[in-house]
């Protein structure tokens, strides 16, 4: 059977599911955790003030972020090492990272933080009832002081800590957040997808992926070139 | 990617290519499980590049 070479030009992005919804602008939901300790970490908006339960202890942290996670996600597991790396830096100046595991067990959160080496609290949602819409896939949010959620994030990508970072600092000096969320080219139909010049992963040796006088163009790491009629592409991280 | 992989067995044959563009931090763990699926399309190494920081994410 023949095929319309234009009809099999299609590009995907892998994805981690369906994204959270948690908007800028909105309150942070209650959230109830089991933390890896097995204690109870409550996370609530009272009276324009977060309120941070972990046993005994109340904080009021002057901003806090709110990962929702899977613990077996890869991009999850990504994120929370570009987390962990200002965690230091944003706990020293009043805020908090929170990691809330929607799929899993205690078992396979306890393994996420501890083969991450994450020192900021992570948990598992013990009670989805009205979240269903709110946390989903990977994504994150961060809140200031009242609460209200001033930064908002599906996905990961490299370098999303600096901006974290910077959201962190402007909200815990009571400034408006710099970043409602990150900036990303997004594919549409219609768009050319730019060249590929990267190296093989197998072979570590050039290979190229091109649009040429209208023509596809990929030269693979043995130096072979040939003309697809059509590709198929995505981002894979396994 | 399996059925990605069933995908370019079909039609590679006909003009159809398909590649990955790999994000994992572990560069021998891709390859490993690169292995392990039977992935034989191209596979690109785009950590770190900018194409990735520009597309690669959700």
């Amino acid at each position: 059977m023949r095929r319309n070479a234009s009809s099999w030009f299609v590009a995907i992005l892998v994805s981690a599911g369906a994204f959270g919804q948690v908007e800028v602008g909105e309150a942070l939901p209650a959230l109830r955790l089991t933390t890896s300790d097995g204690s109870t970490l409550r996370i609530a908006v009272e009276g324009g003030q977060i309120f941070v339960h972990r046993g005994t202890t109340t904080d009021h942290p002057k901003a806090l972020m709110v990962h929702f996670l899977q613990p077996d996600c890869l991009q999850c597991q990504a994120q929370a090492k570009a987390m962990q790396s200002i965690h230091p830096g944003v706990a020293a100046k009043g805020g908090l990272i929170v990691g809330a595991a929607h799929r899993g067990d205690a078992e396979a959160v306890r393994a996420f933080q501890q083969k991450l080496g994450l020192t900021f609290p992570v948990g598992l949602i013990t009670d989805r009832a009205g979240l269903e819409k709110k946390v989903a896939g990977d994504a994150c949010a961060i809140a200031d002081r009242t609460g209200v959620v001033r930064f908002a994030q599906a996905g990961f990508g490299e370098g999303d800590h600096k901006l974290w970072g910077e959201v962190f600092d402007a909200l815990i000096a009571g400034q408006a957040s710099p970043h409602a969320g990150v900036a990303r080219e997004r594919f549409k139909v219609g768009d050319s997808f730019p060249a590929v010049r990267l190296p093989s992963l197998r072979t570590g040796k050039p290979m190229e992926y091109v649009g040429v006088d209208g023509k596809l163009r990929f030269t693979d790491d043995d130096g072979k070139t040939t003309h697809p009629k059509a590709a198929i592409f995505f981002f894979s991280r396994y | 990617m399996v059925h990605l992989q069933k995908l370019h067995e079909k039609e590679s044959t006909n003009g159809l290519l398909v590649f990955a563009i790999a994000m994992h931090p572990d560069q021998k763990v891709a390859l490993q499980l690169t292995r392990e699926l039977g992935l034989t399309y191209p596979i690109f190494e785009g950590m770190g590049s900018d194409l990735g920081k520009l597309y690669a994410y959700g």
